[in-house]
């Protein structure tokens, strides 16, 4: 029996949030009359503990206070980001300690999919309390509550989700509960805060539902001026989209009929999302009395996640349609219902699969999620699947992250058995599909890294040498009298090569200097793959823990074998400011075969090598390719669809 | 040398160099079916819009234009930083398979240019993106090319470039003083 995990509020069957939902207006009704103690101790001599490496009063408070009414007890630590997290203790090992502990593990984390890399290694259901800006349920299931306890249902009921949509999990899982449960749904945007594409791309898919778009202007309107937002007749279950011109709402007005707004669902600009203090000149949609005045609005409830930072007038606290305070109250009740569903399904401490086991460490290599906040990005993940594909009619493919949701194309797919790659176009669908059937499908972000993983292209032209040993030898001396030129303190000089190829590139011009010069000089190694960490380490040898280079007010020369469309050069770089704020960045690169797809322009060349787009260059190294001397070979790519 | 401020383009002066990168980058980007502009704030949105004019003029073609905003994230920022987009970030379409040109008055350190890498990734997975700028006055930080330039100044200069726009400076010139 594997554990009950509630990563996402689609791991809730409808059943079930029904269920939940019935079951915490029990435990409500038994929390008003506690002194008679009526509350269900269906948790005694259970332990739940609750992991927080975000800060969050409300929600980590309900979860314990949940916990102690049912009778169970709280362990918690009181700042994951001080404590295991910075000894550099991954989240996978936190969680497999922690969950030895406690019989349920509340989770809250700052990368996306978080929630469901500790529920590979926890022994014990996860809760997930949020994961970055990906899933909230819990929160969810509160606002499913408190809505359906105020309007009796949640079919057919219309919402106005008004605020910072792009940023608020809130907000992303609440629409999609709403879009679940058939209510109507308008959406209130401040401008650049929308919804994200995908998001409202996903609720059309999975619901056949298109909420509609206001503007914040749109809801003084309302309040001033019209009685009720309003149907359009000719689609009875959609809202018409206003438009900020009066003549389109006048007209509009003109032909529709009016309903009511059930409900208005605040949310606060997400400030810790976005890293800014000012919002000078953000047109944000803030309510007070004046706004509730309406007759319109006189069965309009009033929603907020909590806390609120002024869009919200405190005048309104006292209206009785202001639902917020029992909003936040409602997380007690509601989170003792689920975490009752949750023990009570565990059957036995979950000791985890053979197959589980079997997988960890199985394949390394793969594509990274497109996604820079998602978990996969910053902490190995031993999972072999970390996508779902998703199919388009039209043959397009993409992978959807299993741990954050996030689509990332198809860029290059292989053969485990024939170790042979293609890169993907639609019409090879085919393959694709055939060699998931046969569980001989591997997918990789980039040519290079099938061929570093000693696959072939499908079908090779002949090679072609381009340089010779002597010549690399040479070139790599030219590069370093270049960056040498151009340095005028070596301690504030560092070397930065891109694994594989430019590391060990990176490795013998640090030799050189070091030849040349006296003095070592700083070196270090960055996989843009991998979280993009620049550790001090040679080339082959695995990640240890431990300080890395500093990037500081320091010149740095990044060092990669191939520039071609500059995506490498462009993370590296990313990754370097990752690390700090350098006083330069360079880039030194063997060879530059042009077709560049970003503005960037290699500071040093050894090599500039036209190319058509079908070639391939290969940097051959000794210590990476196990080959007698060094050589650059190019050779054609022939176009597997032509070779099918 | 003198150290009063030089005009070094007018307002016509502006308005020719904004229809070479507008022709520029049709010549380019001609066959592209999916070309978008986005303008860093504030001066660079400016300029995105008047090349999108130009190039409808041109090509009878209508051009999306968005705007990122940079300003957490400029030079004197410290503490690096994860989460890339500025408040006023306003790309209100898809830049997934897209050739993005990034539009900037002055081209630099070519930090700026960097962050907006950053951002432009963080909204969808544009197929390239290239640089255009009303000035490119050299002395680079990073390891960043202009793919269209309208005015180069050396980077000798010690002067600094004002770039002022109508719409909010009130009148067309870029200046050295």
């Amino acid at each position: 029996m594997r554990a009950r995990h509630v990563l996402a509020i689609a791991d809730l069957s409808d059943e079930e949030i029904e269920s939940i939902l019935r079951r915490a207006e029990e435990m409500e009704a038994a929390l008003e009359k506690r002194d008679a103690g009526q509350a269900p101790k269906s948790a005694v001599g259970r332990i739940m503990a609750t992991l927080f490496y975000e800060p969050s009063t409300r929600t980590r408070l309900s979860f314990e206070a949940a916990m102690w009414r049912l009778g169970g007890a709280v362990i918690s630590a009181s700042d994951m980001k001080s404590s295991s997290a910075s000894k550099g203790e991954t989240l996978a090992d936190t969680a497999k300690v922690v969950s030895s502990y406690a019989d349920v593990l509340v989770l809250r984390h700052f990368w996306d999919g978080a929630a469901r890399v500790a529920a590979e290694h926890a022994d014990v259901p996860i809760i997930n309390a949020g994961d970055g800006s990906h899933e909230h349920p819990t929160q969810t299931l509160c606002d499913l509550y408190t809505l359906k306890r105020a309007k009796g249902t949640l079919r057919g009921i219309t919402v106005a989700i008004g605020g910072d949509l792009k940023r608020g999990r809130t907000a992303h899982s609440l629409v999609r509960a709403l879009a679940r449960f058939k209510a109507n749904i308008v959406i209130i945007p401040a401008r650049g805060m929308e919804f994200p594409d995908w998001l409202l791309q996903k609720v059309a898919e999975e619901y056949g539902y298109r909420p509609t778009v206001a503007r914040p202007g749109d809801l003084k309107a309302l309040a001033r001026d019209v009685n009720a937002l309003y149907l359009a007749p000719a689609r009875p279950h959609q809202l018409t989209l206003f438009t900020d011109t009066e003549f389109d709402l006048q007209e509009r007005l003109a032909e529709a009929e009016p309903i009511t707004l059930d409900a208005l669902y605040m949310t606060r600009p997400q400030r810790e999302r976005r890293d800014d203090t000012t919002d000078d000149g953000v047109e944000y949609l803030r309510v007070d009395t004046d706004t509730f005045q309406d007759p319109a609005m006189r069965h309009t409830v009033l929603m907020h996640p909590l806390p609120r930072t002024g869009e919200i007038s405190s005048a309104l606290d006292r209206d009785p349609r202001a639902l917020y305070f029992r909003q936040a109250a409602s997380g007690v009740p509601v989170r003792m219902a689920l975490v009752e569903m949750v023990l009570a399904e565990r059957v036995g401490r979950d000791v985890g699969s053979p197959s589980a086991r079997a997988e960890r460490g199985a394949m390394r290599v793969g594509p990274r999620c497109g996604n820079p906040n998602c978990i996969t990005r910053r902490e190995e993940v031993q999972s072999e699947r970390r996508f779902r594909f998703h199919r388009e009619p039209a043959g397009r493919a993409h992978l959807v992250c299993l741990y954050c949701d996030h689509e990332t194309r198809i860029q290059v797919i292989g053969n485990r058995r024939s170790k042979h790659f293609h890169v993907y176009e639609e019409p090879m669908y085919g393959y694709l599909d055939a060699w998931l059937r046969d569980d001989a499908l591997v997918i990789f972000d980039s040519v290079k890294q099938a061929e570093e993983a000693a696959y072939k292209s499908y079908k090779l032209g002949p090679q072609k040498s381009i340089m010779t040993a002597q010549e690399i030898a040479n070139a790599i001396a030219e590069l370093t009298d270049a960056i040498l030129r151009d340095t005028s303190e070596l301690k504030d000089l560092v070397i930065v090569g891109v694994r594989m190829a430019g590391a060990f590139l990176a490795h013998r011009i640090a030799e050189r200097i070091h030849a040349l010069r006296g003095a070592a000089v700083d070196l270090g190694v960055l996989d843009v793959q991998n979280g993009g960490d620049v550790v001090p380490r040679w080339p082959g040898a695995p990640a240890t823990p431990g300080p890395n280079v500093t990037i500081a007010n320091r010149h740095v020369v990044i060092v990669d074998d191939v520039i071609n469309s500059g995506w490498t050069a462009k993370d590296a770089l990313s990754c370097v400011w990752r690390a700090g704020r350098p006083l330069s960045a360079r880039l030194a690169v063997l060879i530059d075969r042009g077709h560049r797809q970003l503005p960037l322009k290699p500071t040093y060349v050894g090599k500039h090598l036209p190319t058509a787009p079908h070639e391939r260059v290969r940097v051959r190294l000794r210590e990476l390719d196990r080959e007698h001397r060094d050589r650059v070979v190019i050779y054609s790519y022939v176009d597997p669809k032509a070779a099918a | 040398m003198t150290d009063a401020p030089a005009i070094l383009l007018d307002g016509d002066a502006i308005g020719r160099a904004v229809a070479r990168l507008a022709h520029q980058i049709l010549e380019r980007d001609r066959a592209v079916a999916h070309l978008v502009l986005v303008g860093v704030r504030s001066r660079g949105v400016q300029l995105a819009h008047r090349i999108a004019r130009k190039i409808e003029e041109l090509a009878a073609r209508g051009v999306p234009v968005g705007a990122i905003d940079i300003t957490p994230y400029r030079d004197d920022v410290e503490e690096p930083r994860d989460r890339i987009e500025g408040p006023e970030t306003d790309v209100a379409f898809s830049i997934d398979d897209a050739v993005v040109v990034l539009v900037d008055d002055v081209l630099s350190t070519g930090r700026t240019v960097r962050v907006a890498l950053d951002v432009l990734g963080g909204l969808g997975r544009p197929h390239a993106i290239q640089v255009a700028v009303l000035v490119d006055r050299g002395n680079r930080e990073v390891p960043i090319r202009a793919d269209f330039v309208g005015q180069n100044v050396p980077a000798t200069e010690s002067r600094r470039v004002h770039v002022r726009v109508r719409e909010l400076d009130g009148r067309d010139e870029v200046a050295l003083a």
